[in-house]
């Protein structure tokens, strides 16, 4: 293709309470304060980059039945924080997990209209799904939802907000006894009013989805304007580009109207070698002999506790039958024995002690090397469709985005893909993103009601 | 600590029938912006943001709000000394979301911030939330001391020197400073409602931030006893701010009360105000609105100008509690 080359998008997540994040680190600042937040958007609006995305804690992680203590944990409240740091910035997008699992459509609706409003039109909503009993002991309802249903819920919850959102006349100074008016009856939801939010700048948020699963692009292909994924090698990236844009055209949708935005680590050096040296520092860094042994006992499924981490691994396998020592986190292991086993070759071969493994086998680095090289890397996935955009991972709070603002952006510029100034004067994160104004919440359920009477049809044929 | 002088503050939500809004300036919060700002300047102590989920009072063509407790903290990092008290109502929101954000405001807010509890007493705000029942005032006031209970429970939930990052261990936090609150309590249908906890944020700045509570003409102060008790202000209307006033102090006598009075009437006479400060009242909310408010502020400063003192520049760091006069806030749970 000889057309102009695409743009690069970028975007930053606030470290999160994982071991990716590193506390350790002489730099590392609170990650509650607010001015670490701010810090942290300040720096990604300096970088002209798209948005500030946090995640969203409702109970904090256990391991054999107690507090897991090893992690960066507690984190502030999503709109609470993004609110803060709206009253700070000018142009950064202020995008926030929020689960339609427990909270409410009335109640997020007016907040992210709100958000909305306050930021002149920066937020965007990252739905997703928590419907699990563990979470659910610290609301009212408990565990209530059959896992299954997750996703029919947080689609309805959507179109409910969509249409609170909607419901003020274009102008408010056309508001009248009537504004406000809506009805939302559905399986999940029964309710009608007034809503008390205007028309916000956006009309509505920027949705993102998270989830890499069959279902989960799905999801997003229907109800969705960014999908935020896994990193995956070069191909694979392209692989799941194509697939996720090629459900889009049976929803009316254009390529351009879901963009993917992979979650990414970097280490930068240098020079490439001197990357690679910082990157196996910050492994290690990540993970600490406690670190190593609790990644261990997600595996085994048992207490280990009495390993060396300078030892050797244990040579039984894994507790398939017992309860899960792990709560409160997504499982990525889905065969333990095979793992255990792999594990033990793995360190046998290479003479390998069971930290030295877990650093070993624990996901790489994203981009590592020197600004230039990271620089070129990062706009292969662009160019090549394996991405429209990055959402950074930096490992230490605040400070932990600075040094790409200042070296990758700059080569990123040179090679003519990053902007040298916001794309457009207004401070909304869908002309920042250069995406279409809102759709229409019956636009989008017409559209998916009609995709799945061709599909049952298509089944009865 | 030293006495307080006499509170002055300002609420400034738009009075329906008042106040005609703007509505291109006011959905931005530019108006609130400079109302908290011209607060700020006056000398204020706190503004107010009511809130509700049922449908908004009118206000010029604008019957809408915006979420209080966002707008507090969109203000945080606007002003500099001035605290901000959002409504938060406690019948439809889950109380853990309450606690979390609450205490992450009180963060936002480097510490000047409080919350007003309040239920949530009509039949539209039950519909848009389209969980439980309208409730009576009875329960539901019952309901609010409960959740302001467990609110506080979870501000101690995390004990403030938590946080050890103890690199020999590889330990971040002393779980042994982390505590379930294993909180149960009765819902304004009667029914059990409980949390778990540990909070997701860190004990706040302040510890607890000063919890509010106000007499509306919606239900008999009698209604509000459980929730006085547990709070640290309660606000009472200045028509029956002295008869109410002991009768508060009788039930939580550490209790900061101010009186609420319409900003544009003449009410506040030095004689009424000695008055009301012999029966323990410690200051006034002035029912401003958002326009003029620097005005109104110095007007009633210029009342007591002995109650009020001559500081008007207060700390930028002091805390809503340190302001308010109130003692620092202790941990249930710390040596437990």
């Amino acid at each position: 293709m000889s057309s102009s080359p695409r743009r690069v998008h970028l975007a930053a997540h606030f470290p999160g309470v994982n071991n990716n994040t590193i506390w350790s680190d002489p730099r590392s600042e609170s990650h509650i304060a607010v001015d670490s937040f701010i810090h942290m958007a300040q720096t990604a609006e300096r970088g002209l980059m798209d948005f500030l995305f946090l995640a969203e804690g409702l109970r904090l992680r256990e391991m054999n039945g107690k507090i897991y203590d090893l992690d960066v944990m507690g984190r502030p409240d999503t709109l609470t924080v993004l609110s803060a740091v709206a009253g700070a910035t000018e142009r950064i997008g202020l995008a926030g997990t929020l689960t339609a699992t427990f909270h409410e459509p009335y109640e997020l609706a007016r907040q992210f209209a709100t958000l909305d409003h306050l930021s002149g039109g920066r937020a965007a909503w990252n739905v997703v799904t928590s419907p699990d009993a563990f979470t659910g002991e610290n609301f009212r309802r408990g565990g209530y939802l059959p896992y299954p249903q997750r996703y029919e819920r947080a689609e309805d919850f959507i179109d409910a907000a969509r249409t609170l959102w909607e419901s003020w006349p274009a102008s408010a100074q056309d508001a009248d006894d009537t504004a406000g008016a809506y009805e939302h009856r559905s399986e999940f939801f029964d309710i009608s009013g007034r809503f008390d939010v205007p028309r916000s700048p956006q009309v509505h948020p920027v949705i993102f989805q998270a989830g890499d699963s069959d279902s989960g692009r799905e999801f997003a292909a229907g109800s969705a304007d960014v999908i935020f994924t896994r990193h995956s090698e070069l191909e694979d990236g392209k692989a799941f580009y194509k697939d996720t844009k090629s459900r889009l055209a049976k929803y009316g949708r254009a390529e351009d109207d879901l963009r993917i935005y992979p979650g990414v680590s970097y280490v930068l050096g240098d020079t490439d070698a001197d990357a690679a040296g910082r990157a196996r520092e910050q492994a290690y860094a990540q993970h600490s002999g406690a670190t190593a042994i609790a990644t261990l006992e997600r595996v085994w499924n048992t207490d280990l506790s009495s390993f060396d981490p300078d030892g050797p691994l244990p040579d039984f396998d894994p507790v398939l039958d017992g309860p899960e020592v792990s709560q409160g986190r997504v499982k990525h292991v889905k065969d333990p024995v095979a793992t255990a086993q792999r594990w033990r070759e793995i360190a046998q071969a290479e003479n390998l002690s069971i930290r030295d493994l877990v650093v070993r086998e624990s996901p790489r680095f994203a981009f590592v090397g020197s600004a230039d090289t990271v620089a070129r890397k990062m706009n292969q996935y662009i160019q090549e469709r394996a991405a429209d955009g990055f959402i950074l991972i930096p490992t230490v709070v605040p400070g932990g985005l600075d040094e790409f603002v200042d070296t990758v952006i700059p080569r990123l510029q040179e090679m003519g893909v990053y902007p040298d100034s916001y794309p457009s004067d207004d401070p909304a994160l869908r002309a920042t993103m250069e995406l279409n104004e809102y759709r229409p919440a019956t636009e989008w359920s017409q559209a998916r009601a009609d995709v799945r009477a061709a599909a049952t049809n298509g089944q009865e044929a | 600590m030293s006495t307080p002088s006499f509170v002055i503050a300002a609420r400034i939500t738009p009075r329906p029938g008042i106040d005609r809004v703007d509505p291109a300036k006011y959905f931005s919060g530019a108006a609130v912006r400079q109302a908290a700002l011209d607060a700020e300047t006056a000398g204020a102590a706190f503004v107010l943001l009511d809130d509700d989920l049922d449908t908004a009072p009118a206000a010029g063509p604008a019957a809408g709000r915006l979420s209080a407790l966002q707008t507090a903290a969109w203000l945080g990092p606007q002003t500099s000394s001035i605290a901000v008290v959002p409504t938060l109502r406690t019948t439809h929101t889950e109380p853990f979301l309450m606690g979390t954000e609450s205490a992450s405001l009180d963060w936002a807010t480097h510490g000047r911030a409080g919350v007003l509890f309040a239920p949530s007493l009509g039949a539209d705000a039950a519909a848009n939330v389209g969980r439980r029942a309208t409730p009576s005032a009875d329960p539901a006031w019952a309901e609010t001391a409960d959740v302001i209970d467990v609110v506080r429970r979870l501000w101690d939930s995390w004990e403030a020197d938590a946080e050890i990052r103890d690199q020999a261990t590889g330990r971040f936090v002393d779980r042994s400073k982390l505590h379930y609150v294993d909180f149960s309590g009765t819902d304004s249908a009667s029914e059990e409602f409980t949390v778990k906890g540990p909070s997701i944020v860190p004990r706040p700045t302040q510890g607890h931030l000063p919890v509010f509570v106000e007499h509306a003409p919606d239900a008999p102060l009698e209604a509000l006893r459980g929730a006085v008790e547990q709070a640290d202000v309660v606000l009472l209307p200045a028509e029956s701010v002295g008869p109410e006033a002991v009768k508060v102090l009788d039930w939580n006598p550490s209790a900061c009360v101010l009186a609420v009075i319409d900003a544009d009437a003449d009410a506040l006479d030095p004689e009424i105000v000695a008055r009301w400060v012999q029966v323990g009242v410690s200051g006034v909310v002035l029912e401003t609105g958002p326009y003029d408010v620097e005005l109104a502020v110095r007007a009633a400063a210029g009342v007591v100008p002995e109650l009020v003192g001559t500081d008007e520049s207060p700390d930028e760091q002091s805390t809503l509690r340190a302001r308010l006069g109130l003692p620092p806030a202790e941990n249930r749970y710390a040596n437990a």
